[in-house]
């Protein structure tokens, strides 16, 4: 199964998301129109992923909701167990009816996912597509992202994977109860069907959500006034268990806006929006990455660079809010003709 | 500060941070596979040893891939800034 991985970079999609999303672009479901809404608001991600501390993936679990994939003709059904005895038929039973079945569970133990094996929890999600009985027992083939050194490196396609019985039982049962790893687990096991769909209907309602959201979106954008500050501004940095993790949560808010920035673009490319419009967010992705590469480097060099940063952060404002206006002054979109 | 400097000798002063700093011994045509945090504590690096500023609009994926691309880089930024 030659699933194409959706959001390369893992810059808006979790785990489970980007897995989801890459299979029903591989089942040439229009997933593109699943992010009329991306454009995350810069202090919402802000607010929940810096100032709150929210986990960046349970801030995501809000993207493609199933209310869009419903619109699209999919539907998803969850599997509760907790006993691996009980899931491993479930599989089993899945994959004879679907082409995949998707499975929550602990990083820790997946042998290959080499930046977690043994050493730190984190919730994965396994999508298997193929169960295969060897004289050893039972294996699991999968798709997974590529982890072929100590870090794991964005931006490239996943590959197959073959997780034993054994694996497999403790990457399922292990899941923590307690803060963080299973919370996006009670549902154990997810598994997708499909129902036609009348492509008209789908296009209108899809089209009068987008409209729904562009008329109560809005953006100050203030994020970037905040950030030179936030550099120099000791009380935040020291309120951070380490300046390390004050630097990896604002840019990981910069990531993720990024990302949300690209996934909307591949909705206006879907829905052929003016050139006019794409260029000019394509731009204000530059401007931010360019935020983030400063970030980056007074983060490994120890050297704040105010000016430069500032420099940086304006542009990023600016190419915002014109990109915004742009966005409000395009409302000729019609789904209804593609 | 001397900026009179040739590809060879960036290239190989590349290739001994590369080594010292990351552990990498890479061939200079040899593909690094960087991922863009690895890029930018490359960078910080590179702008401590040539006292260069490498800037956003400069780097790419495509611009780190080899210790070469990455020298002829530096080399550019370098040269601007004789011409200013």
């Amino acid at each position: 199964m030659e699933v194409r991985k959706y959001d390369l970079n893992d810059q808006y999609l979790h785990c489970r998301k980007n897995q989801l999303v890459s299979y029903l672009d591989y089942k040439k479901i229009p997933v593109d129109l699943l992010f009329y809404n991306a454009l995350e608001r810069s202090m919402d991600v802000y607010d929940s992923v810096f100032a709150n501390r929210m986990d960046r993936n349970h801030y995501l679990d809000k993207a493609a909701p199933e209310e869009t994939l419903n619109l699209l003709g999919v539907t998803s059904t969850h599997y509760t167990m907790t006993d691996f005895e009980q899931l491993q038929p479930e599989i089993e039973n899945g994959l004879r009816t679907h082409d995949i079945v998707f499975v929550y569970g602990n990083g820790r133990f997946l042998d290959y996912k080499l930046d977690s094996y043994q050493t730190k929890d984190i919730l994965h999600s396994l999508a298997i597509f193929k169960m295969e009985q060897e004289n050893e027992g039972v294996s699991y083939h999968i798709f997974d992202d590529i982890y072929d050194g100590p870090t794991y490196m964005s931006g490239r396609d996943y590959v197959h994977y073959k997780v034993s019985d054994k694996v497999a039982r403790e990457f399922f049962i292990n899941q923590r109860d307690d803060e963080g790893v299973n919370l996006l687990a009670k549902e154990r096991m997810t598994v997708l069907d499909f129902h036609p769909v009348d492509q008209q209907t789908a296009l209108a309602a899809i089209q009068e959500n987008y409209a729904k959201w562009l008329a109560d979106y809005d953006d100050g954008f203030e994020l970037y006034k905040l950030i030179p500050s936030l550099v120099q501004d000791e009380s935040v940095i020291g309120s951070f268990n380490t300046k390390e993790d004050f630097f990896e949560a604002i840019t990981q808010v910069i990531t993720l806006l990024i990302g949300s920035k690209k996934h909307f673009i591949r909705f206006l490319q879907y829905t052929n929006s003016s050139p006019e419009l794409i260029t000019m967010l394509e731009d204000s992705i530059s401007s931010m990455e360019g935020v983030r590469f400063v970030l980056n480097k007074i983060r490994f060099s120890g050297r704040v660079d105010l000016v430069k940063l500032t420099q940086k952060s304006d542009l990023a404002f600016n190419k915002e809010q014109q990109f915004l206006q742009a966005l409000r002054s395009h409302t000729n979109l019609n789904l209804l003709t593609l | 500060m001397e900026r009179v400097l040739v590809d060879e000798t960036i290239s190989d002063k590349v290739q001994q941070i590369l080594a010292q700093e990351f552990n990498i011994n890479a061939e200079k045509d040899e593909n690094l596979h960087f991922d863009s945090l690895r890029i930018v504590k490359l960078i910080v690096a590179l702008e401590a040893a040539f006292d260069a500023d490498l800037d956003s609009d400069l780097v790419t994926l495509e611009s780190f891939a080899t210790i070469n691309s990455i020298s002829q880089l530096i080399e550019t930024t370098l040269n601007i800034e004789i011409e200013v």
